[in-house]
């Protein structure tokens, strides 16, 4: 049911019963708040959000967190009294707020400097020493503890009791003696504890992964999607522009996958991007392994399937050798386009077998976020009508390694985007092949094994699409350019398809997409470059 | 002679003793009780005029209608014996000299409303009246006036005593169903209101011991005898707890519509020593502040103390005298606020807490110029900007303080010290 209000002589059309708040900040308002969290619900105790609601006798306060809105409902938030107030909630929480701003990760990023800046600049009346508790308290595995810096507002116990279904964070004691504490003798061990990092407005909670890291200022945040299961919350990735470095990893909104939050595992899975990775193209050549130019490990890659460089240009020396069968093993953490790629790729050459591996050993999977498959495009590649094929279980009960009785003798491996963890099934399964080539972001163990290996690119350096396990598609966007090297593997893949094809969609990432939606049934009628931040739905019947 | 309703009792040797109350007519509503419609009790109790007793003052009659009707929820009664406003002592004579007149006002309560379940929120501090109350309570059991069936009627009623754990907040409606719901006793926004959403998300009436005692009187001789006493807005009795420099502190019952002045010398012999009046606090200390002159001239009901700035609120009249002096009262005051805030919302927490180091060092003669309208600049931002009402509880007598006693506050700031710290009798204790 539609109702109409006015808020500062503007008339707005609504719903019934929705908060007053939300209409208010959906409609270009601004309504300062602590207490509340649209994740969360009203919790009343801020009283920062307070407007004016005109009524017959005189216009009264009220929170806009904790009231509904009706029809004819009259606001206003621009009046004296609402500035007064909000001045006032500020001053009263700055009273015995400790000045740690020079040394609170939370500066740049914090409410009580940003409502400070807006609604208060007034300077400080307290003449008084201010209340002393626990600073820098160790209280679990992921958070650091300031009851000092801490506004009570509630908004990490209400998290941790009605989202998380742990309780273990509570306020204890009454009065201005109020503290954030841990139960006695515990800790916060919830898998999902950093978000009360980021829903605490102020640095009470802070992450003790990215403590002291770095000034939020310095970040550059972009858009993208967690690769680390089969669920692919919406986040962010934070890099400092100053060392070009990923710093931590943060949930975006997406009322469709994850509402606000993420887990922690997830979250945290992110410093490979910074270390670990391979930087240079390898060649190995009689038993010698040698440092190349992408041009050249490229070549060897081509002339290692057996095709040219679709130029005839000479590769790195003696005749092309007869064509070998050709496995190629995409993980099932490759994106849509690189799938795609080696999908093309099988296709087109002759005595090509295709096989996407799930070979990250299952995680714990939960009612709330976390999925125990811990690859992000599992639905992805069985869209794509590719054979899916589980390496995490390991041998079966004769020894047998999956699919590995299909392989010719002499096959040759071409293995894509496994930074996510070798394995030994994996391993073994490599070792029957005679040459391997390697597109890959991380050093592994796979790494080691590869005749050609060229450096790829992680889910923080490459657009790509992927499909969660509910059939959505999100997109990832690159946060930093390739460390080493700033072709996307897709591209690597699609230089060795461009031997066996004239085709040329595939010059362009929205080609290759525009070719995948025309021929694949799955995406039929999607415009793959439209996926907007909260990605697209697949109509249930494809899925 | 003032009109005893609520006190009838309070004078009779043993009336706690079910056997006594009877012979003296306790009881006796529930014959015409159980005879009447619900509805129709409901309808007595508003025209009776009957009004809040613990501090609000609001109709006890209209509260009850607001409990909706077929909802499918059982429905809660909270008697309200927290007694926790400073100053307030009268709820306890009830619960130790008459508890049978709260049970039957509880029965008479639940009937109209249409609640099968009562819980008296004592304060854990008040042990004697709780262990009267239970025995009463048990006494009622047994001979039939409270469990199943009360009295052959069909109507059923269970009430349990829960004792308060030490905070003033709880005294608070809603911070007492936060408490007896086994939580912190925080309390909730309204709306919504007890009324509708309450005790374990149900319908609850919340009540004051007093209110309740009332009751019986209203059912036995109509509401118009009620209504007959008091003035226009301010209808029947309520017992007046008197403390302070007076000669004789007490509990005194009067109708509303007398002189505060005359009513307070006429009860307690006036001030005690015969020293002179300097300030009166008519209803417990969330109430400001009234001048000598004040005191002598306004009439004690709703209206008229409304009118003058303050409020009748519990009823906990403080008398100060010539040798009190008003920042003491203050800094003692603005000490328990602080204590007792609850410290969910930043103006009260922190409000609280800072009046009371600028009291503290006023009184001990450290006080700045600029002391004084920092103060009567707090004040309103702790006014009807928090949760509940103990911030304003804080905020607007201390405002009364500074405004109608500025120059003794003004004499500690220029002379350094507290002009009255030598004098005898200083109330003040710690």
């Amino acid at each position: 049911m539609s109702v109409t209000i006015k808020v500062d002589g503007k008339t707005i059309e609504t719903e019934a019963g929705r908060q007053l708040i939300d209409v208010l900040n959906e409609n270009g308002w601004d309504t300062p708040h602590f207490c509340y969290h649209p994740g969360l619900g009203p919790d009343g105790n801020c009283r920062m959000c307070q407007v004016e609601i005109v009524t017959p006798r005189s216009p009264m306060l009220a929170i806009s967190c904790n009231t509904k809105v009706t029809d004819g409902m009259e606001v206003v938030t621009n009046s004296e009294k609402v500035k007064r107030v909000r001045a006032a909630v500020e001053e009263f929480l700055l009273l015995n707020h400790p000045l740690d701003c020079p040394i609170c990760d939370k500066a740049g990023e914090c409410t009580l400097q940003n409502y400070y800046m807006r609604h208060d600049l007034k300077s400080g009346r307290q003449e008084f020493i201010r209340f002393k508790k626990s600073k820098a308290q160790d209280i679990g595995p992921t958070l650091i503890l300031d009851q000092e810096r801490c506004v009570l507002c509630d908004r990490c116990v209400r998290f941790l009791r009605n989202w998380a279904g742990e309780e273990q964070l509570y306020i204890a004691g009454r009065g201005h003696d109020a503290y954030l504490t841990t139960f006695p003798g515990k800790e916060v061990t919830s898998p999902y504890s950093l978000n009360t990092v980021d829903l605490c407005p102020v640095g009470a909670l802070t992450s003790k992964d990215f403590r002291f890291s770095t000034p939020t200022w310095f970040l550059k945040r972009t858009p993208s999607v967690c690769t680390t299961c089969s669920r692919g919350c919406s986040m962010e990735i934070d890099v400092d522009m100053r060392d070009n470095q990923v710093k931590r990893l943060r949930p975006r909104h997406n009322p469709h996958v994850n509402g606000y939050w993420m887990c922690d595992e997830g979250r945290l899975n992110y410093k490979f991007v910074n270390t670990d990775r391979v930087r240079k193209c390898v060649v190995e050549h009689d038993g010698e392994r040698f440092e190349a130019l992408l041009e050249n490990a490229a070549a060897e890659l081509a002339r290692t399937i057996g095709a040219g460089t679709g130029r005839g240009a000479a590769s790195m020396g003696g005749e092309p050798p007869a064509k070998p069968h050709l496995v190629v093993l995409a993980s099932a953490t490759c994106t849509l386009e690189e799938l795609y790629a080696c999908k093309a790729l099988a296709g087109l050459r002759p005595g090509t077998t295709l096989y996407v591996a799930r070979h990250v050993a299952d995680g714990v999977e939960d009612r709330l976020l976390r999925k125990s498959d811990r690859h992000p495009n599992v639905k992805g590649a069985e869209l794509l009508g590719l054979r899916v094929v589980d390496f995490t279980a390991g041998p079966d009960a004769e020894g047998r390694l999956p699919v590995v009785e299909t392989i010719p003798q002499g096959a040759v491996l071409l293995a894509v985007g496994f930074d996510y963890g070798s394995g030994e099934p994996l391993e073994k399964f490599f070792e029957k092949f005679s040459r391997i080539a390697i597109i890959a972001a991380r050093e592994s163990n796979l790494t080691r094994m590869a005749h050609v290996l060229v450096p790829g690119l992680t889910f923080a350096e490459k657009e790509g699409l992927i499909v969660n396990f509910e059939g959505h598609i999100q997109k990832l966007s690159p946060a930093l350019e390739g460390l080493w090297d700033k072709t996307p593997p897709w591209e690597v893949v699609v230089r060795l398809v461009a031997a066996f094809t004239r085709e040329t969609a595939f010059d362009t990432i929205a080609g290759l997409r525009k070719h995948l939606a025309t021929r694949e049934a799955a995406f039929s009628g999607v415009d793959l470059d439209a996926v907007g931040p909260t990605g697209i739905r697949l109509e249930a019947k494809t899925v | 002679m003032s009109k005893k309703i609520i006190s009838v009792n309070f004078d009779k040797p043993n009336a706690h003793r079910l056997s006594v109350y009877e012979e003296l007519g306790g009881y006796r509503s529930l014959t015409k009780l159980f005879a009447m419609n619900p509805a129709d009790v409901i309808e007595e109790v508003k025209k009776s005029g009957l009004r809040g007793r613990g501090g609000a003052g609001f109709s006890a009659g209209m509260k009850w209608s607001f409990v909706p009707k077929d909802i499918g929820k059982p429905k809660y009664l909270c008697v309200n014996a927290d007694e926790g406003e400073p100053g307030t002592f009268k709820d306890r004579k009830i619960l130790v000299l008459d508890p049978h007149a709260l049970i039957e006002g509880i029965v008479i309560c639940s009937f109209a409303v249409g609640i099968h379940t009562a819980y008296v929120y004592v304060r854990g501090e008040y042990d004697t009246p709780i262990k009267k109350l239970q025995a009463a309570i048990d006494e009622a059991y047994a001979k039939g006036y409270l469990g199943s069936n009360i009295r052959g009627s069909g109507f059923d009623l269970d009430v349990y005593v829960h004792r308060g754990a030490g905070a003033y907040i709880c005294g608070e409606e809603t911070g007492l169903i936060e408490s007896l719901e086994g939580k912190k006793g925080q309390p909730r926004p309204k709306p919504p209101y007890p009324a509708v959403i309450g005790l374990f998300g149900c319908p609850t009436v919340v009540n004051n011991v007093e209110t309740l005692s009332a009751l019986p009187f209203i059912l036995n001789n109509g509401w118009e005898a009620y209504a007959a006493l008091g003035t226009e807005r301010s209808k029947g009795t309520m017992l007046f707890s008197i403390s302070g420099m007076v000669e004789r502190p007490g509990v005194y019952e009067e109708a509303f519509g007398v002189n505060l002045w005359e009513f307070i010398e006429r009860s307690t012999g006036g001030v005690k020593g015969r020293r002179g009046l300097k300030a009166v606090i008519p209803g417990g200390s969330s109430s400001p502040i009234l001048t000598a002159e004040e005191a002598r001239s306004v009439s004690l009901d709703y209206e008229s103390i409304a009118a003058a700035g303050s409020m009748i609120g519990s009823g906990a009249i403080i008398v100060l005298s010539e040798d009190n002096c008003v920042v003491k009262a203050l800094q003692v005051i603005s000490r328990f606020y602080a204590h007792e805030s609850c410290g969910q919302c930043p103006p009260c927490r922190e409000g609280t807490y800072w009046l009371t180091r600028l009291a503290e060092r006023m009184e001990k003669g450290e006080g700045h110029p600029g002391d004084l309208d920092l103060i009567l600049d707090i004040c309103p931002n702790m006014m009807g900007t928090t949760v509940c009402v103990l911030s304003d509880a804080m905020a607007l007598p201390a405002r009364s303080y500074v405004q109608k006693f500025r120059d003794e506050f003004e004499r500690h700031i220029k002379e350094k010290r507290c002009p009255f710290s030598r004098a005898r009798n200083n109330v003040a204790v710690g």
